[in-house]
């Protein structure tokens, strides 16, 4: 094992830090632009199907042609507490407060965003 | 093609069909978390026999391995032939064109590389239309294909040199000693 590290070739050890360095500060620059969200929205199968203001707290029962899950909303945290997709990625990723949760097995995405997106979808309605 | 690409083929494709499988049994304790173990085995097949037993060994692998699950032509399905081919294709090319420029740790990490980058992209054009959501998850998902890579590029590297150690003489695909 310590012997295959010491002969890796330079490129391989510029790659490796280099993808991590990388990865690492997309990493800090996610963390650092999501902006603290207000709303939560569902979205199944890229259309907006709820959305809920992140301050109030509420259990909501979803369900999707793919699959039922269960979105707990509490103290301004969101997560999916039951799925019936196979791996139940968005259950173990937990509480979020700000970011997404994607369920892809039931074609959902979870935003915690600033705004409401009626008005964007309205506008994306009118131009395309 | 001869017997033996044949015989070659088929044994390395039931070693990565095991490890997937295997793979697939384990609890994935973070999202998106991948061993990608199968990746061992195509390097292998890259590094000691060339980029066409390495594809058929990939393409056998992904094919078997969802008819075994269950998952042939759905949506896992073609998240992993994706990832499978290009990751394959990208590890041959670099392979092709710069032989002694990457060793086998670096091969993977490319491997693991395009394997995310392309999944990451199917997923956008097939399920979630969302670029913010996938930016969001691609710079985690990378990381730990970082690590998963490094670790399988170093399997790899032992495991090539064992076979090359014990049976040096039959295999006539190899520059690097």
């Amino acid at each position: 094992m310590k012997k295959s590290i010491k002969n890796t070739t330079i490129a391989d050890r510029v790659l490796f830090f280099v993808l991590i360095a990388c990865s690492i500060a997309g990493m800090v620059i996610v963390q650092e632009a999501i902006p603290q969200g207000a709303y939560v929205n569902i979205e199944i199968d890229g259309s907006l199907a709820y959305t809920f203001p992140l301050d109030s707290d509420r259990i909501v029962p979803v369900s999707t042609p793919d699959g039922d899950m269960i979105i707990e909303i509490k103290d301004e945290k969101v997560r999916v507490s039951e799925s019936d997709c196979p791996k139940k990625f968005c259950v173990s990723q937990g509480w979020i407060a700000k970011g997404a949760i994607i369920c892809l097995p039931n074609k959902t995405v979870i935003l915690v965003e600033q705004g409401m997106p009626y008005s964007e979808k309205k506008l994306d309605a009118i131009s395309g | 093609m001869q017997s033996q690409d044949k015989y070659r083929i088929a044994v390395l494709a039931a070693y990565a069909l095991a490890l997937h499988g295997f793979e697939y049994l384990l609890p994935t304790p973070i999202p998106w978390f991948r061993l990608g173990l199968a990746n061992i085995i195509t390097l292998v097949a890259l590094t000691l026999y060339g980029f066409s037993t390495a594809m058929s060994v990939t393409l056998i692998r992904v094919i078997l391995a969802s008819i075994f699950t269950g998952t042939f032509l759905g949506p896992a399905f073609l998240l992993s032939l994706s990832g499978g081919v290009s990751s394959t294709a990208a590890m041959g090319l670099i392979y092709a064109v710069q032989r002694n420029l990457f060793g086998p740790v670096g091969l993977s990490l490319i491997g693991a590389l395009f394997h995310n980058i392309a999944q990451l992209t199917l997923a956008y054009f097939l399920f979630i239309q969302r670029i913010e959501a996938i930016l969001i998850i691609s710079p985690l998902v990378i990381f730990i294909g970082v690590l998963t890579g490094f670790a399988n590029g170093v399997v790899a590297d032992i495991l090539i040199k064992n076979i090359l150690k014990k049976d040096g003489e039959t295999i006539h695909n190899v520059t690097r000693d």
